[in-house]
């Protein structure tokens, strides 16, 4: 039996508006994926954005309030710069004028360093109290020795009284209380 | 007569219709004032960043000036002893 050819029984205005339909189809998807897609990137961009303002607000808040700190140290900084000045003043005058370290530098090469001196204190001029306590005896009569050595003290005392001595029993070491006599002329009053 | 073959077809591509109108509101609300508002916010961001970073270098300055401000007041103590030596 022969084969006979297929019939097409769809008219041919059916196939048409199938096709046209299929085309419909395909661009009212592609309509709404280039709407989801652009959504997206209009939130992503917007977000980003918000982001921006919100750290332009920060940086603008973080700005104002230390301009405010500043404010609030000016006067502080007024009167730091009024003392860096004195302080430069006293710099100068130290240097040009070196008698209130004259007798501490001399102490201060007579004491062992196993004596302390507590208390320092001018009894009358060309009188000076010291008080404090020592290792022992021995460390006691080392400073007097060398208070009165021309090499170390002996350059501005001329002699020493001990007041009184005494043995501290809990901590073991000498108290001591003395005057050291000031050689004439050695420190000179200020007027 | 007209009336009806468009509604007709706005009603048949009612997807995308939405698509069109929804494409040209992100783009022209969002998208486009974001894109160009961007730049100019960047540089605001860095000028107020850069005077922010100059404002903390005064400030620690400052501080620094003030914590010597407290050395240099005990430095200015009366003396105790020999003041008039």
């Amino acid at each position: 039996m022969p084969k006979r050819p297929d019939i097409n029984l769809i008219p041919t205005e059916l196939r048409d508006q199938r096709k046209v339909e299929e085309v419909r189809k395909t661009f009212n998807f592609a309509g709404l994926g280039i709407l989801i897609v652009l959504a997206v990137a209009s939130i992503l961009v917007f977000g980003y954005r918000l982001k921006l303002d919100a750290d332009l607000k920060n940086n603008e808040k973080l700005v104002t309030r230390e301009q405010e700190k500043i404010r609030d140290l000016s006067g502080i900084e007024q009167d730091a710069r009024r003392l860096k000045a004195k302080s430069e003043a006293a710099d100068k005058i130290f240097q040009n004028q070196n008698r209130f370290s004259i007798l501490l530098d001399n102490l201060a090469e007579s004491t062992p360093q196993d004596v302390t001196v507590t208390n320092f204190s001018t009894i009358e001029a060309g009188k000076v109290g010291i008080s404090g306590n020592a290792q022992s005896y021995n460390s006691l009569a080392n400073f007097i020795l060398t208070a009165l050595d021309q090499n170390y003290g002996g350059k501005i005392f001329n002699g020493a009284d001990l007041t009184s001595v005494s043995l501290d029993e809990v901590t073991g070491r000498a108290r001591f209380a003395m005057v050291f006599y000031l050689k004439s002329n050695v420190l000179v009053k200020e007027e | 007569m007209k009336t009806n073959r468009l509604t007709n077809a706005l009603v048949e591509n009612l997807y995308l219709a939405v698509s069109v109108v929804g494409s040209l509101f992100f783009v022209l609300v969002l998208l486009l004032p974001s894109f160009s508002l961007i730049p100019s916010l960047r540089s605001e961001i860095q000028v107020k960043a850069d005077e922010f970073k100059d404002l903390k270098i005064k400030s620690s300055r400052l501080n620094s000036l003030i914590a010597n401000q407290n050395t240099l007041k005990s430095l200015f103590q009366p003396p105790l002893i020999f003041t008039e030596y």
